[in-house]
């Protein structure tokens, strides 16, 4: 017969608590995040390769960089990233919020098809992601097909005449350089300034808004934009499923 | 008051070195949830863990399960750590019961500490409010939760239980990401923590469900001597749980937590009548 005083017992429990969590460290099994590693294309020339389809907003560019082998530079001058910022720790969910007053979004599907483009994988671009003019400027020089060169001529956010005025707002880059670049959405288009009485006025109503968030709705005159920031929600996946519902309901 | 008396009275007639651990674990994950939130802007202290709340909760390890054998993945924002984190708690449990209950779990621990409050204003009626009947039918509810919960989260494949865990509130009720539900419920739990000992260990808590189970076959179990008994009852009157120590000769009572309160280190008056015990006799 063994007996257990309160002392041995306090051991035991340290002892197999934190010696479990040293041991599967040393062993490597211990992981409070997820490993991220990207799915691969399945089929096609790239077969076997790593998809930027599946980068998602937690990625930081210093993991593109290392996953893609695009260069880190390479990467924060694609997108503008003010020099302060440290470009190899930045989630690329925190774009969205560098380019707060864009009329469209730049964000993670940006990011998507800039890798893609850049390493020459193939991508197919959704009509409504765009590019900072450096990033286009960076892809000009790489090969690509007439059609994807068609695509970054409209797709660029801001002329680069426009940026040479935005880089003294370091924090803001392209602020001022939308309305002067190539693209105005239409109306019925969630923007990086669309409010959710926008959307309500647009026909879809409350309950359906609310079902998309899984919550209730803030106040109206809430931008969604602000909305995703606050709730740390990735701002594209949310205006993807609004902008379906808008879609639905007929002006 | 000098040191030598302020800690005699401490460690006088109770666990004191349980406390200890309590408190110890109870801040050691109140920092690392802050630092969890001080990471996301960069600030946060690098030598300690910064892991989300999460990505160190064992119950994650066991509701995750379900779908990490049909498919291989964990549910979302649960990650290898608390699979970990739940071979260690099982461990645990099955040698010595559910001390992550008694020990560890800062839920417990705060309840715990609003009790003692509750224990001044009542004294003895206190953790003796609710009619034995309703009692033992309640306790049956934490079951009703745990199912509810493992299917809602194989249902849906996402941490459902997130919304309501007092847990998860208890130590991000700063941020965002807590949900009203959690609040509410976590607001009940402290509130009948004033008139019950544990009142969400007892009724709710699903992965205290699922470590009760231990008790069943734990290897260290609480023995009452029935000898040398007095049959005072005090244990009976320290076991947190209500546990009726003194009509058993192996507590094998789902709700045990191992606390240790009922022995004779603590409250049992007659030294070698409750122990702590593994192997011997059996009966
Ligand atoms: S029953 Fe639940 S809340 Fe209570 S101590 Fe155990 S794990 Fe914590
Ligand atoms: S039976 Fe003893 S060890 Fe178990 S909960 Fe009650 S007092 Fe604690």
């Amino acid at each position: 017969m063994i007996r257990l005083g309160s002392k041995w017992l306090t051991v035991l429990i340290v002892v197999i608590l934190f010696g479990g969590v040293g041991l599967s460290s040393a062993l490597g099994w211990w992981a409070t995040e997820n490993r991220k590693v990207p799915s691969r294309y399945t089929e096609g020339e790239a077969a076997g390769e790593y998809n930027p389809a599946d980068l998602r907003g937690s990625y930081t560019l210093g993991e593109v960089s290392d996953l893609f082998g695009v260069p880190l530079p390479i990467l924060a001058e694609a997108f503008e990233l003010p020099a302060t910022t440290d470009a190899a720790s930045y989630q690329l969910k925190s774009l969205e919020s560098l380019y707060p007053d864009a009329s469209v979004e730049i964000g993670v599907e940006s990011v998507r098809l800039f890798v893609a483009w850049y390493k020459g994988l193939p991508y197919e671009a959704q009509a409504d992601t765009y590019l900072p003019a450096s990033a286009v400027r960076i892809l000009q020089s790489r090969p690509l097909s007439s059609a994807q060169q068609e695509y970054l001529a409209s797709h660029s956010l801001g002329t680069p005449a426009s940026t040479q005025v935005a880089e003294t707002q370091q924090s803001t880059p392209l602020a001022q350089a939308t309305s002067e670049g190539t693209h105005t959405p239409s109306d019925r288009t969630i923007t990086g300034k669309t409010t959710f009485q926008q959307v309500l006025d647009w026909g879809v109503s409350q309950a359906q808004i609310e079902q998309v968030l899984g919550k209730e709705m803030p106040a109206p005159t809430t931008v969604i934009k602000d909305y995703a920031t606050q709730q740390g929600q990735e701002f594209s996946t949310l205006k993807t499923a609004l902008q379906a519902l808008i879609d639905q309901v007929q002006p | 008051m000098t040191v030598a008396t302020l800690w005699k009275r401490f460690t006088r007639r109770r666990i004191w070195i349980r406390s200890l651990v309590q408190l110890f674990f109870f801040v050691l994950i109140a920092l690392i949830a802050v630092n969890h939130t001080l990471a996301e802007s960069g600030q946060g202290i690098s030598w300690l863990s910064n892991a989300s709340l999460h990505a160190l909760c064992p119950f994650g390890g066991v509701v995750t399960l379900y779908q990490y054998a049909t498919t291989g993945s964990f549910v979302q924002k649960i990650h290898e750590s608390s699979f970990i984190l739940m071979i260690l708690g099982l461990l645990l449990a099955v040698l010595f019961g559910p001390v992550l209950c008694g020990w560890v779990c800062p839920l417990g621990t705060i309840q715990e500490w609003v009790g003692k409050v509750g224990r001044k204003l009542f004294k003895r009626r206190y953790n003796h409010f609710v009619p034995a009947r309703l009692d033992a039918v309640l306790r049956y509810a934490r079951y009703g939760v745990l199912a509810w919960v493992v299917y809602m989260t194989a249902a849906s494949s996402t941490l459902i239980f997130a919304e309501y865990d007092p847990y998860f509130t208890l130590f991000n009720f700063w941020s965002s990401e807590v949900a009203i539900g959690g609040a509410v419920i976590l607001g009940l739990t402290l509130l009948s923590s004033l008139f019950v000992e544990r009142p969400w260990c007892k009724y709710a808590c699903p992965y205290g469900a699922v470590l009760g189970l231990s008790n069943l076959f734990r290897v260290f179990r609480i023995r009452r001597n029935v000898g040398t008994c007095k049959l005072d009852k005090a244990c009976d009157i320290a076991c947190p749980m209500n546990i009726p120590v003194s009509q058993r000769t192996i507590v094998r009572d789902v709700q045990c937590i191992s606390c240790l309160e009922c022995t004779a280190e603590a409250h049992c008056p007659v030294a070698g009548t409750v122990e702590f015990v593994a192997g011997g006799k059996k009966s």
